[in-house]
């Protein structure tokens, strides 16, 4: 029957390519795998193609190339557990000497990690920990120093006076909520600034544009906004834009890559609260490395944030994230 | 008068090879052409079952000791688990002829809702009766927004790609008003310790068992009961079985009620997988379904597909993502193999139906 060999065909070419698949990638990697001395460290980003994580995979293979190590880098295609999880799970079934993980939910990922340290893998928390923190120790940002860092980057701009809309992706991202828990508790030392409004974007740069559009038609005389991720840093730039505003109403927004650092310059932002993720890439490597090779890990690390402004460019603006290696 | 498809009333076909006879009575072509069609959807099957074994084959034989493991195993069913569920409830939709966008968000619903009376009813220390409320709970969620489904598609006349991909929304936020937007992280540690992350006899995830089982039991329902027939009799032609005396509207209202509550299902094992509610995790749930059911033989034009096709169509992404990491492909390769993949599958329908309407 005509269809049926049709079908045997593709699945005979489909096998035949999969053990030529088999045959190409095997005998690259055998080599490699055998040698006792390259030890094999897997990254697990938080999402791909999103310019924090992009940085701390470059750290973590820069890293790995003056260690002599095989960096390797995945990541889920969107920030979720449901999308992480089988990318761990995988990581976990491949067998690295150790991994490093950015969880995306401090609770969903635990019983995958604890699934991954029962296989033998080292690993190493990286960008957040899960609660309770896994593994051989643990790389993270200090979140809670960069609210405080937001609020008075910010209060210098503004002269100590004025409102502020802060911008977030959603209550209930811990990462997030610990930068504004520390932003609100900084800022009460500044009696003439206060919060009027806080918006949730969802990670939807389009839904911040809509949002603080509607705040600024609403609130006039709103002096500044503070955001506390990259994409809602993205939507407020679109709108201060849109609505003519960048320059007179005030934008410290955290986290920021090469577009970033163009506004700045061109004063449509005022500041930018950088965290260093090459550092925490190149530190959790670091760590794995030496919990293979038989040296004290370091303890927990909370690794700081800077701020970026227009009179400290020369020294910060380093501190930028990449988009790519 | 028969209802089409309802063969046990057609006489025994003949045992004549299929191939064109200009000289065959009427009658006789009508049930080589039945037989050629049944046989073609068996042929289907079998196509994209056979892509499936060989890439489980290919990355076997590439990487023994990492692909083809128990280990491997588990998570890969584990994790397939909840989408298995979806396929299964989706299956009957698409080979009624509709479509259902929604069922990401009726599980992110019912999830909220199941979570939210689990923590009414003791939270973190709760019994198994609890638990047992709490996935009622979650089934009640997911067929209160079928029935909604079923009513405008049936009564008010409005395309199921319409009105799914109005509920699509509204589940959604109605989740997140319920929830405050912030998901619920505490559930019954006897869920997530047992049906989360346990197995049974040690070896088989609980979730997969659970997938399983009622994609078998719905299976059977869908390719041998009366309303699996009437169902495809819906999707096939509407007019024409409503003509032979079935009441289109009231079964293809059952037929949304069966798929969202099995959505209220799989929101249940999520919170048991997940320890918690996943609120913003599933926007591409749908998507995925569609893809799975599509891949599995399903045609969107209705009246064709298994639920042992969707399974399969579950399946071939998720080998080809764990396979690629596992081989070290670039992960965004996997998009485009499923996308072929997808692709073929319809093609194969096509010739199947263009064949089967040559007869």
């Amino acid at each position: 029957m005509p269809r049926m060999k049709h079908v045997l065909a593709t699945a005979a070419v489909l096998a035949a390519g999969g053990a030529a698949m088999a045959a190409t990638t095997s005998s690259a990697q055998a080599p490699v795998a055998r040698s006792a001395a390259a030890k094999n460290i897997t990254v697990v980003l938080g999402v791909t193609g999103f310019q924090y994580y992009v940085a701390l995979g470059c750290g973590a293979q820069a890293e790995g190339k003056t260690l002599g190590a095989n960096v390797k880098v995945e990541g889920p295609s969107a920030f979720s557990a449901t999308a992480q999880i089988p990318v761990v799970n995988s990581v976990t079934a491949s067998h690295p000497d150790a991994a490093i993980v950015a969880p995306d939910d401090v609770k969903a990922l635990i019983s995958p990690l604890q699934q991954m340290i029962a296989g033998g893998i080292k690993l190493v928390e990286v960008d957040t920990a899960t609660t309770p923190a896994l593994g051989v120790t643990q790389v993270t940002s200090n979140n809670a120093q960069a609210g405080a860092l937001g609020a008075t980057t910010l209060a210098k701009i503004m002269h100590d006076k004025g409102t502020i809309l802060i911008v977030s992706t959603a209550a209930g991202v811990s990462t997030e909520d610990l930068r504004i828990k520390q932003f609100l508790a900084v800022l009460k030392r500044y009696p003439k600034m206060h919060v009027i409004s806080t918006q949730y974007d969802n990670a939807n740069p389009e839904m911040s544009v809509s949002e603080v559009s509607g705040v600024i038609s609403a609130h006039p005389t709103l002096g500044a906004i503070y955001t506390t991720n990259l994409l809602s840093t993205e939507g407020v730039e679109t709108a201060l834009k849109q609505t003519h505003d960048a320059g007179k109403i005030k934008f410290v927004g955290s986290d920021g890559a090469a577009a970033q650092l163009a506004d700045l310059k061109a004063n449509v932002m005022q500041g930018i609260i950088l965290q260093m993720p090459f550092k925490e890439g190149q530190l959790a490597v670091q760590a794995a490395y030496d919990s293979l090779t038989g040296k004290t890990v370091p303890p927990p690390t909370q690794v700081g944030v800077v701020a970026l402004t227009k009179s400290n460019l020369a020294t910060n603006s380093k501190f930028i994230y990449q988009s790519h290696c | 008068m028969t209802v089409p498809g309802d063969d046990a009333q057609l006489p025994p076909p003949p045992s004549v090879p299929a191939t064109h006879e200009p000289d065959r009575s009427r009658a006789d072509r009508v049930l080589v052409a039945v037989k050629r069609s049944r046989l073609a959807r068996f042929n289907a099957g079998i196509g994209v079952s056979a892509i499936l074994i060989s890439l489980i084959a290919a990355f076997s034989i590439a990487r023994p000791h990492e692909f083809a493991t128990g280990f491997n195993a588990r998570t890969l069913t584990a994790d397939a688990s909840s989408l298995m569920v979806l396929a299964t409830g989706l299956t009957f939709v698409v080979v009624s002829a509709g479509i259902d966008l929604s069922i990401g968000s009726v599980l992110v619903f019912a999830s909220v809702i199941s979570a939210k009376v689990m923590v009414a009813l003791g939270g973190a220390s709760a019994g198994w009766s609890a638990i047992v409320l709490g996935l009622l709970a979650a089934v009640a969620a997911g067929m209160g927004w079928g029935l909604l489904n079923g009513f405008l598609i049936t009564k008010a006349k409005i395309p199921p790609l319409i009105v799914t991909l109005g509920t699509l929304g509204a589940a959604l936020g109605l989740a997140q008003v319920v929830s405050s937007g912030q998901d619920v992280q505490v559930v019954p540690a006897h869920l997530q310790s047992t049906i989360g992350i346990g197995a049974a006899f040690g070896e088989i995830p609980w979730l997969f068992v659970i997938a399983a089982v009622l994609a078998i039991v719905f299976g059977l329902i869908l390719r041998y009961t009366r309303f699996g027939r009437y169902t495809y009799a819906c999707g096939s032609s509407p007019e024409a079985a409503r003509r032979a005396g079935v009441n289109v509207d009231r079964h293809l209202m059952k037929v949304y009620v069966i798929q969202a509550g099995l959505a209220g299902v799989a929101g249940w094992m999520s919170l048991a997988q997940f320890a918690g509610t996943t609120i913003a995790g599933h926007s591409s749930d749908n998507l995925n379904a569609i893809a799975a059911v599509v891949i599995g033989g399903c045609s969107l034009f209705g009246g064709v597909g298994t639920v042992a096709g969707s399974m399969v169509g579950v399946f071939i992404p998720a080998v080809l993502a764990d396979g690629f990491l596992i081989v070290g492909l670039q992960a965004f390769w996997v998009e485009v193999a499923v996308g072929a993949v997808l692709i073929l599958a319809v093609y194969l329908d096509l010739l199947r139906r263009r064949s089967a309407n040559s007869a």
